[in-house]
Formats: structure tokens, sequence, C-alpha cells
């Protein structure tokens, strides 16, 4: 069913299982995302979507199973590891850091790549001079190019929702990552919102090279924004491809009617 | 050993496991309905045990006494939760969990303070007369206990599984937010659950003093001993602070028996250790489900930015200022204090980073503290070695313990890096006490003053100036790292800890690295605190210290580091006036004051900081705020 987009892929799910108890969330799932791509993940509630979605990002150990990212096992790491590895996230309910400004926030993003040492910024030595003028480079890139320049000094909270989102989406860019998890970044967007933070997904996030991995309720959205769509059914893939393509599959059309 | 003292040893642990079980039900009942860990349960057994033994000793009849010692208990639990806990509804968990520490000290100030601090004796329930079954001797007043533990718990299983305000409590404290829908007020489940905390403890405390003396120091022994239990069985069910007071006294008595009586206490907090790294939810309790780690802990959307001001590196400077203006204006006596409060800073401003900016209640500062007292006074006296080399070394063995330490705390949640350092803590004035290579409770006399090359810093005056560079150091290493990536992550941690790790921050470790940071502080402190007062004992190293520091912590502001200057300066300074308007007469009763206003202080300003203008932040903060509102001082604009 999956198809190979390149030989060598970006991220490779291999047969992952997740049980929760006698609970079967994720039963045998496989998938390739290659780089520089933008999959959907979708799938009526109970799919498994966010479940995969927390494997991947190390929330969760799968109980079966193998992810590979860049042809390294990252299967069980925790998630800190999985971000300095190269693949970052955004989450349902935004998690911007209450305490810290947008711009702050944006430069928490480069933990991923920048050591955070104790005994480095006691002594003030070069090393940690170096990873803050990185790290506010990189803030500073990702809030011009996101256009959130006007409220990088405000508290994240205080931005509306959309922005919010928007502020999390730099912040995991700021990590220079090979692949951003999105977890359904549309929920409670409205229209405009939500045209803007699509628009700035393919845009933005498309010329920086990277690859997106999204899971979405909103059907519009995904179809107007991805390369290619994985619907999961009960814990297994019944179907992937492109947008068109799927909409169109028997199968996915019964699993979203129950026809 | 033969059956009989076999038999024997079993027994009077389960006796002491009754009373344990007492403790660590009240702890349990606390914490599952409201999060908190309450470290004044002991002193309520305390209260419980005193009120007994002054009414009985009143010409109160026995049975009297006991209901009214369990009630007054209740009351101070209610009156506590009410007029202290519920206002302070801002208040961080660390905060809540510190107005405990002020009720804990204010309780045992209050009892020092009205009846002294001596040993009272109780008459037993049913005479003296030991009953003999299978050779053991049994006291009629240790079946009066166990029959009365059998009974709370008969009445909490009925209570929790059959009652609506039981099933409440639990639902309550599964999801606050989803019971209050259904129309549960969790503030009145927390009033509840205090209440009936005090009561426990009052009832068990009553029964037991006829066994043991009533006596003031039991307090913090018992709460600490009461939480172990509940650790050691878990705290999910009702059964596990049971089963957890058993097999505490058990381990208690066999150590006793078989080891030395002496080691029971380090042997106890460190089973706890060892349970808290095996198995953290206990004896009985069950693992949480995988996915709920992906939780946050409800109490991190409590904490908010403090409004860091733009200049508290003059701030700082100002604190350092101020404290260096001490001896000119208070000589000798201000020179002596000052040393004490510049040693003290030292350590609070460690405080700041992991307390205040880590969210992370350190209570066993002390431990570091002897690390580094000890490290100086063998290397100098026994070995020659330059005191700043002995400094030195002390700190790098500060940072390894830390790092360790950090490494198996740091990866559990809540409240157990203060349980888990007071424990620490405990272990090492044990060590120290026991240890003849640290000298017992003699300590180690004849150190050296400080001295780096050939100069040789013999004077008080000089030694002032020592700790004030010692004290400026360690506040500009610690206001570097708040205003770094580190502090940035440490602010991140606090409020979405999934965040900050999805960000790619190694939590653990840079608490870790932090706590260790602390730690180095700690020890640089006590290091100071030998070569000033010439002689290494574990006397100044003890829970007293710690909370003396927790109080300079609260007093300057959690997240302010020119506040440890202050803080100190106030808790040094405190209760020198308490003494001075008390007299030295009444130098025990005069203690127990010092307690009650240090109690009293503590919970006073975390109502302070949150809920009215001073919200969150210390008396330097707060004074030139309210400066600021008075014209004369306003700046013209």
């Amino acid at each position: 069913m999956t198809v190979a987009t390149t030989s060598d892929p970006l991220l490779s799910v291999a047969n992952l299982e997740v049980r929760f108890g006698g609970l079967r969330a994720v039963a045998d799932v496989s998938f390739d995302v290659a780089a520089g791509e933008m999959v959907g993940l979708v799938g009526p509630n109970g799919a498994g979507k966010t479940t995969t979605f927390n494997v991947v990002s190390g929330v969760l150990s799968p109980t079966g199973g193998r992810i590979t990212f860049r042809g390294r096992d990252i299967t069980g790491l925790s998630p800190d590891q999985v971000a300095r590895a190269g693949v970052t996230r955004t989450f349902q309910n935004v998690r911007l850091f209450s305490e810290l400004s947008v711009f702050e926030n944006v430069m928490m993003g480069s933990c991923a790549t920048e050591p955070t040492s104790v005994l480095a910024a006691l002594a003030r030595i070069g090393q940690h001079r170096r990873a803050e003028a990185r790290s506010r480079d990189i803030a500073l890139h990702w809030i011009d190019r996101l256009g959130l320049a006007a409220y990088a000094s405000m508290p994240a909270v205080t931005l509306p929702l959309g922005l919010q989102r928007v502020a999390e989406v730099a912040r995991a860019l700021a990590g220079q990552p090979r692949l951003v998890l999105l977890d359904e970044p549309a929920a409670g967007l409205n229209p405009t919102e939500k045209a803007r933070l699509s628009s700035l997904l393919r845009d933005v996030v498309r010329d920086s090279g990277c690859a997106l991995l999204l899971v979405e309720h909103d059907m519009p959205l995904v179809m107007g924004l991805v390369d290619r769509v994985i619907v999961l059914h009960f814990g297994r893939e019944i179907a992937s491809g492109p947008p068109a393509e799927v909409a169109n599959n028997p199968d996915v059309i019964s699993t979203y009617l129950g026809a | 050993m033969g059956f009989n003292s076999l038999a024997q040893t079993i027994f009077s642990g389960l006796s002491n496991g009754a009373l344990y079980a007492f403790v660590a039900l009240g702890f349990s009942l606390v914490n599952r309905s409201t999060g908190i860990i309450n470290f004044a349960q002991g002193d309520l057994t305390m209260l419980g045990g005193m009120l007994t033994a002054v009414l009985a000793q009143a010409g109160v009849p026995l049975w009297i006494a006991v209901t009214v010692a369990a009630l007054v208990c209740a009351l101070v639990g209610a009156v506590f939760y009410q007029f202290a806990i519920r206002p302070a509804r801002r208040a961080t968990m660390t905060q809540l969990t510190i107005m405990t520490i002020g009720l804990s000290i204010l309780i045992r100030g209050g009892v020092v303070t009205e009846w002294g601090s001596d040993p009272l004796s109780v008459p037993a329930f049913s005479g003296d007369s030991p009953l003999h079954v299978l050779g053991i001797s049994i006291l009629p007043q240790e079946v009066w206990l166990i029959g009365a533990l059998l009974a709370m718990l008969l009445a909490s299983a009925w209570f929790f599984q059959r009652t609506m305000l039981g099933l409440a409590l639990r639902a309550s404290a599964a999801n606050p937010i989803g019971a209050s829908y259904m129309g549960i007020d969790p503030a009145a489940l927390g009033l509840v659950a205090f209440a009936l905390a005090g009561f426990l403890g009052g009832l068990g405390g009553a029964i037991w003093s006829p066994i043991y003396f009533a006596q003031v120091d039991v307090g913090l022994g018992l709460g600490l001993k009461g939480f172990t239990a509940a650790v050691i069985g878990g705290m999910s069910t009702v059964w596990g602070p049971i089963a957890g007071g058993l097999a505490l006294a058990m381990l208690e008595a066999f150590t006793g028996g078989f080891i030395s009586s002496s080691w029971q206490d380090a042997v106890l907090y460190g089973a706890m250790l060892v349970m808290l790294l095996l198995r953290p939810q206990g004896l009985l309790g069950k693992a949480k489900p995988a996915g709920a780690a992906d939780q946050e802990p409800s109490t991190s959307t409590r904490v908010r930015r403090v409004s860091l001001s733009g200049n508290e590196m003059g701030l700082l400077g100002g604190g350092v200022a101020m404290v260096a203006l001490v001896p000119l204006l208070f000589g000798d006596v201000g020179v002596g204090n000052g040393i004490f409060a510049l040693i003290m800073t030292i350590v609070v401003v460690g405080l700041v980073l992991i307390t205040g900016y880590g969210g992370q209640l350190a209570l066993g500062q002390g431990a570091f503290m002897m690390i580094g007292a000890y490290s100086s006074g063998c290397l100098t006296v026994r070995f020659g070695w330059p005191p700043l080399a002995a400094m030195a070394l002390g700190m790098l063995l500060s940072v390894l313990a830390a790092l360790a330490l950090g490494r198996v705390i740091f990866r559990l949640h809540g409240y157990y890096l203060s349980m888990s350092s007071l424990a620490v803590l405990m272990i090492c004035l044990t060590a120290a006490r026991e240890w003849e290579f640290t000298g017992g409770a003699n300590g180690i006399p004849g150190i050296p003053s400080f001295s780096v090359g050939g100069l040789v810093i013999a004077s008080d005056a000089a030694f002032y100036w020592l700790a004030l560079a010692c004290a400026a150091l360690a506040g500009f290493g610690a206001l570097s790292l708040a205003r770094s990536r580190v502090g940035r992550a440490l602010l991140a941690v606090r409020s979405s800890e999934s965040a900050a790790r999805a960000c790619g921050v190694d939590v653990v470790w840079l608490k870790s690295q932090v706590f260790a940071f602390s730690a180095a502080a700690a020890s640089l402190a006590g290091s100071l605190y030998v070569h000033y007062l010439g002689i290494a004992n574990p006397h100044p190293f003890g829970v007293d210290a710690s909370i003396q520091q927790i109080t300079a912590l609260t007093v300057g502001g959690y997240m302010l580091l020119s506040g440890a200057y202050v803080g100190s300066v106030v808790v040094v300074a405190l209760p020198a006036a308490i003494t001075w308007l008390a007299g030295a007469a009444e130098t025990q009763s005069v203690a127990g004051l010092q307690n009650v206003c240090f109690g009293a202080l503590l919970i006073a300003l975390i109502i302070a900081q949150t809920t009215g203008k001073w919200r969150d932040v210390g008396l330097p903060v707060a004074v030139r705020r309210s400066l600021r509102r008075v014209p004369v001082w306003r700046r013209a604009s």
C-alpha cells in the first residue's frame, strides 16, 4: 500500500504497534516520509493518529515496530532526543511557554541544536555566547519569516490562538529540523486564521526544505496543503496516495460516511 | 535470637507501625485530595500527645482529654486550610508546601512557649501492667493504639467507598475541574481533608503518648517517618500508608535489634530513597498508565511570570552594598551576624535557582554544607591541605553528589525532591554524628583560619570581607545563569515540561546541573562556616537551618537574587531582635517564640505574595513599590 516516493526515505515507520493494556490503539502501521515531503495523517476519531504522532515524537514508546529517521533507529528515544535528532513538533492544545515572550519562546526552539550547559553559562565562555547568538539569529529569522515581528516582545499567552499556533510553528522550525510534526494545527481556528496558517505552511515551510507530517481533521485544509495523504482506521492504514486519489477511494468514503 | 525476642521485636514494631500509619494516613489524605505535602502532619500528632498530657495533668478525665486533643488538632488543620491555604489560591505547590512548613514550626514554637520542651508523662488508658501472650509482654496501651488504627481503617474504608463525601473527595482528587462541574467544591473538600488529617494525627498522638512521653521534639521525626511510610506503601490506596507504616516500623525494629539503634534513621531514609528509585508509586500503589506522562501537572498553570525588573544587576549590587554597610553601622555585633547572614545568602542564592526558577523545593542543602564543612575540616586539620584546595574539593564532591542524586530524583515529578533531599540530609546528619572519621557529635575542632597563599584571614573583619566577596561571586554567578539560556530553559520547563522536551531540553540533566550549582554554593557556605567557627560539627546544618534558608528565600522573593541578601539579613536579625525584646532570661521560651515568629512570617508572606499587591515578589520589590506610591519619592516625569 505504501507508495515509496524515494529510495531512501527521511522517516520510515515500520509495523508500528501500540497497546494500552488490552486496547490496540495502533495495530500495524507502516509509512514513509520523504525529505521535503508534506504528508497528512487522517482518519476518524480513535484511528490512532495522535498515538502514532506521540510515538514518533518520543512521548510514547511503541510495543512493537521500528522508527527510522535519516537511517538512524529512533524507536523509544525520549522527546528531547527525538528533537535533537531533527524531528520537532507542535501541540494540539498550544503549549507555548507562558512565562516567556514570543521571541524567547522561539529562541527555546534552538535547544535542539545548541547546548544548554550551566558550566558554559557560568564561565561565560565563547561556546555559550555563540550558542546564544545563533539562537537569537535563528529566532529572528523565523519570527520575521512568519510575520510575528510585531508581537516578538509580547508575553506569548497574550496572542490570539491563530498567532499562538504560528508562534509554535516558528518555535518548531527554530530547531532546524528535517521533519516537523503538526498536531491538528487548525483546531479552534476561524476560517481566516486557517487560510493564513495554510498559506504560511505552504510557502514558508516548503521553502525551508523541511518535511511536514500533520494530523488534521479539517479535510479541505489537508487536501489543499499536502502531497500525500495516509488514512488510518482502527489502528491500521487503509489508504495512501495523492489527496485527489484518496478522496475517491471507496474504502475511505465508506469509513468516513459509515456506508 | 530466640522466638520470644523475635516475636517481641515484631510486636514492638507493630505498635510503632500503627503510629506511623496514623501519620501516613493523614499525609496521604491531604495529598490525595489537594496535592499538598503537609509537613505539619508530624507536629499535629505531637500536638495531640501534648494536649492530652496537659489536660490529663489538669485533672480532666482521660477519655475527654483524648477527644478534645483530637478535635483541637482537627480544628487546627481546618483553620489552617481555611485561612492560609485557601486564600493563597494562586500559590504554586512549592509555596503551599512551604506554608505547611510554616505551620509545622508555628505549632512547635507554640508548644515550647506554652509548655516547654520537657517530656510530659500521660497515664495509660487501662493500667501499665503488661499482658503476657506467648511469652511476649504487651502493654495494654499498645493494644489500644493498634485497635484505634483498625477502627480508623475500617472507618476510612467505609468513608471512601460508601459515602458521597468520600466519593466526592476521590473524584476531586482525580480531576478537580471535572468534579467542580458536578457541583463538588474542591475547597470544601480541602477543608474536610485537612480537618480529617488533623483528627487522625491528633488521635494517634493522643493514644501513643502514654507509651512514650509527650514531647515537642518528636514532631519532625514523626512527620518524616509518616511521609516515608506513605511513600513506601504508596499513597493511592487506603492500605498503602498502613502497610508502609508497618513495613517501616519493622525495618526500624530490626535495624535497632541487629545493626545499631543509632543508624536506624539512616537505614529508614535510605530505604525511602531506594523506594523512590525503584518503585515510586509505592509497594501497593498502581503505576500510572503509559500515556499519563504527557499530562501537565495542574499546578503549572498557577505559575505566573514574575516581572523581572531590568535592573536586577543594579538591585543585586545594591543588596551587596547594603550588606557591606553593616559593619559600619552596627560594629562588632554587626560583623558577627553579618558573616552568618552572608553565609546564608550563599546558600539562598542557590535556592533561588533550583527552587525559584526550577520549581524544586530543596530542603536538604545542609547535606552539601556538611560535605563542604567536613572536607575543609578533615583535609586542613588531618592532612594539612591548604584551605582553598580543601574548599574546592568539597565543592567538587557536592557537585558530583548533586548530579548523582538529581539523575535519580528529577525523573520523578512533584514533591519528590523536597522529601528526598530532606532524607539525604537526615542520613548525612546521622553519618556525621556516628562516624568516627567525622569526629562524631564533637566534630572536628581546631580548623585553621582561612588563608589564600600567604594571606591569612584571621580577624572577624577580614573574614567578613571574604564572606562578602564569596556572596557577591555566588550572586553574580547565579545572575548570569538566570539570564542565560539556562534560566530561560528553566522557566520554559516550569510552564510546560512536555513542550520544553519537544524543543530538545533534557529536563533531568538541566535540573541536575542547576541542582549541582546550588550544591556547590551550599558547600562553599559550609566551608566558610567552619573556617569562621574553627570547628566542624553537624549541629548548624540540620533541619532548622533548612527552614531558615527557606524563610530567607520566601522573605526575599523566590525569583529575586538580590532578595537572597535581604532575606538572609532579616532571618539572622529577627531572632536577635526577639531575644533582645524578650530578654535573655527565659532562653527556652524565646526559642519557641522565634519559631512562632518564623512560622507566622512564612505563612503571612506567602498569603501576601499570592493574593495582594505583593504577588510573587519578595520584600525588596514590595518595599520599592510601596515607596513609589508615596508622592515624595516619585520621580518627576
